[in-house]
């Protein structure tokens, strides 16, 4: 006897193409242009204040940085169909999704300067996190914790193209399978995991087809087109009662691994070219262009505007005081007797001679 | 005002190298622009100005530069111009200060003293008293070259092994001579230690130099009636120069710094000469406008000039490869030359002798003439130096192309 053991199909999905055309038969039905329009005015606040952090990296101004340039339709379209409950465990480029959800600027500007200050509960995401795909399990945990506690909310996970060669990843889809957690997976597929490339990367077709493994529905998306991601995430939210979702959004890094890093050395730039003409803000610009809802004059306003935001808030937080003690306190969501006691005794010591208060 | 300064940029680099400039000295710049590249062994980096108003420049390009260095200062015009009294104000007080009390000034300068850790423990090592070494570094800052020449100055603070030199004058007083080094022998010691830096490998093959052999020999005579006296080697140079048109990167120079490879489209042929006082490398210019008599003359020329030394500087310059004949001193069979810097490689040809050929399995008597490639590695590969000595080869060995230039 031989018969088909298994049977698995991964899709691509892209909504609107690099000229900004649409195709309605996909376009979902929740979103219209007024929510578009919004998400391009996010689009643009991301890149501006990703221009502004690696610009303050240059200057000494914050110590590293993971700039997010050419990735923002993938964060934000996945950021825009998150609900208010959801939970969201970035890696270390979020940046765009951590804007979206409502994180004060500032709080950015002092992480990357070293200060890692209790993130607000409101912004109901974790903290950055650079081991590459540790997040995973946690993120499994996370919402494993939804079900075990009846509540409604699903956990959406970032990870790159490079994490989902970890072990962390596999075991972490492997729970997700079996415990069939409401958990939405997101890929931010930029082709180089530092400086290897995708191609180096896995001998898989897509990296969605990975779920397969793990009995979970997978889906590749044109990561660069905000429309295709928020579709993918929403479809994956709503679903997420009955189990996990994987989404591949397919995007590219413009920049930077990080700022230690020099792209020039190991990549071509006539790849980088063609990557640039599919720039995911420009399809969307030119949507609303055609659409009489955006004009240079209002890219100009909104341009000016986020600045001014985006430099007040570097202003705070040059103004920011440090206090050594949250070395003790920022460490558990409570402070053990252990750790108090050794609070206790750096400030009887004087430990530290300025900032203290 | 803000000071542009040269931070950790990378995760753990500590020095920088400033590339270029984007903006010139007085220049209006706006905050977050790009105003000058950096080269650090991680990347090149552009650093962005910190505001708007006008550029001082404050590390020139090509200079390295520490983390905490000021690489640029941007404000008002008022503001820019204050700077220069400030950094021009310590030197001025530090000339005037009085000497009075040894202690109180020695205190004070010690407070002056800007010097890296490095820097500092060298002078320690040395026994050496950091104030009283002049900083030629930005501010005044004290450089190692500083304190090593502060050092040679007074070599008895300085801690000193017996050189082997001492050792042997000691063990065998009276049976050894010192005798200084001409210019010249300095200048090709010089020479020879700059060549050492160079990763070198060695290509040898050998010609069939009957058809040059012949070609030489028939066209002696009438040479010698326009006065020259005709070698192998104006021959030689014309293939060389025909291989190097062929193989362009054996006409070049390395730039480390830049990590390029500089190509030349002129043929500057180096000539190995030994002249009373040493080697001397004289050069035939344009060595591929000129036909075999010329060149013949050339030689000629600048042999009679090494011998009765008013062979000039200009003479002697610019040369783009070099052939060193070792033949024409006698004997020998290969050898392995080292090479002239900048140039990437040098040619060695050797001795013609009557050698064994064999030939359609026949063995015969013909001329053979060895030659020996020396290459910079870090250019051209051992592949691309088979090309080159294929091609000097195919040139000496064709008879039509010798003909044409005989």
């Amino acid at each position: 006897m031989e018969q088909r053991a298994f049977e698995g199909e991964i899709e691509y999905i892209q909504v609107m193409d690099e000229t900004g055309n649409v195709d309605q038969s996909l376009f979902p039905k929740d979103l219209d242009d007024q929510k578009i329009l919004e998400m391009y005015k996010y689009m643009l606040f991301a890149r501006a204040n990703d221009a502004k952090t690696l610009s303050l990296q240059r200057q000494g101004r914050a110590v590293t940085y993971a700039p997010l340039l050419g990735e923002e339709a993938t964060q934000i379209g996945s950021a825009y169909a998150m609900r208010k409950q959801d939970i969201f465990v970035p890696n270390f480029r979020q940046h765009g999704v951590f804007l979206m959800r409502g994180l004060p600027l500032e709080w950015m500007y002092l992480y990357w300067r070293g200060y890692e200050e209790q993130l607000p509960k409101d912004v109901n995401g974790e903290a950055i996190i650079v081991p590459v795909a540790t997040q995973m399990p946690h993120a499994v945990g996370m919402a494993y914790a939804q079900t075990y506690k009846k509540k409604d909310a699903v956990v959406i996970v970032y990870v790159g193209d490079g994490g989902t060669s970890e072990g962390d990843f596999y075991e972490a889809l492997n729970f997700a399978g079996v415990w069939k957690v409401p958990l939405v997976v997101i890929i931010e597929n930029n082709q180089w995991a530092i400086s290897l490339p995708r191609g180096k990367q896995s001998a898989a077709k897509t990296l969605a087809q990975k779920a397969f493994a793990a009995g979970i529905g997978g889906v590749q998306v044109d990561g660069n087109d905000v429309i295709a991601v928020y579709k993918a995430t929403k479809d994956a939210i709503d679903k997420a009662k009955t189990g996990p979702t994987v989404v591949e959004c397919v995007t590219y890094r413009l920049g930077m691994h990080t700022t230690a890093d020099d792209p020039t050395k190991y990549r071509p730039d006539a790849e980088v070219e063609i990557w640039e003409r599919r720039d995911p803000l420009a399809r969307v610009k030119a949507y609303l262009v055609r659409k009489g809802l955006w004009n240079d004059q209002m890219e100009k306003e909104t341009s000016e505007q986020q600045s001014k935001e985006i430099d007040d808030a570097v202003e705070r937080a040059e103004q920011f005081k440090e206090d050594p003690r949250s070395i003790f306190t920022n460490v558990y969501s409570f402070v053990p007797q252990t750790l108090q006691d050794e609070l206790d005794d750096a400030e009887k010591n004087n430990f530290w001679q300025e900032g203290g208060k | 005002m803000k000071t542009l300064k040269f931070v950790d940029i990378g995760e753990g680099i500590t020095e920088g190298r400033v590339q270029k400039w984007l903006v010139k000295d007085g220049d209006a710049v706006k905050e977050d622009q790009p105003i000058v590249q950096i080269e650090t062994d991680k990347a090149v980096v552009n650093l962005p100005s910190p505001i708007n108003g006008k550029v001082r420049i404050g590390a020139k390009e090509n200079t390295t530069v520490k983390v905490g260095d000021v690489i640029a200062y941007v404000g008002e015009d008022s503001e820019l111009s204050s700077i220069k009294e400030e950094a021009a104000a310590p030197q001025a007080v530090q000339q005037k200060q009085p000497v009075k009390e040894e202690k109180v000034a020695e205190t004070q300068a010690q407070r002056e003293i800007v010097a890296t850790p490095a820097v500092r423990h060298l002078a320690r090592q040395l026994g050496i008293d950091l104030s009283k070494v002049t900083g030629t570094g930005p501010e005044g800052r004290v450089l190692e070259n500083d304190v090593k020449s502060f050092a040679g100055g007074q070599p008895q603070g300085v801690k000193q092994v017996p050189k082997f030199s001492e050792l042997l004058e000691e063990s065998h007083e009276g049976e050894v001579e010192r005798v200084p080094l001409s210019q010249t022998r300095k200048a090709i010691a010089r020479n020879m230690e700059a060549s050492l830096a160079i990763p070198s490998a060695a290509h040898m093959d050998l010609v069939d130099a009957t058809h040059l052999y012949d070609i030489v020999k028939k066209e002696k005579a009438n040479a010698e009636k326009l006065g020259v006296k005709l070698t192998f080697l104006p021959f030689i140079i014309k293939a060389v120069v025909e291989a190097l048109k062929e193989n362009p990167r054996f006409n070049s120079s390395y730039d480390h710094d830049r990590q390029e490879v500089i190509l030349k489209k002129y043929y500057n042929i180096g000539l190995a000469a030994e002249a009373p006082d040493g080697l001397k490398v004289v050069v035939i210019k344009g060595a591929d406008r000129k036909g075999i008599i010329e060149i013949a003359k050339d030689i000629q020329t600048l042999h009679e000039r090494i011998k009765d030394q008013t062979i000039t500087l200009e003479e002697m310059r610019d040369s783009t490869f070099t052939i060193t004949n070792i033949g024409s001193l006698g004997g020998g069979f290969l050898s392995v030359p080292i090479i002239n810097p900048p140039e990437v490689a040098i040619l060695g040809v050797h001795l013609i002798r009557d050698m064994p050929i064999v030939d359609e399995g026949q063995v015969k008597v013909g001329k053979v003439l060895p030659i020996s490639l020396v290459f910079d590695h870090r250019v051209v590969d051992g592949a691309e130096a088979v090309t080159f000595g294929n091609a000097v080869i195919k040139y000496l060995e064709d008879p039509e192309f010798l003909e044409i230039l005989g």
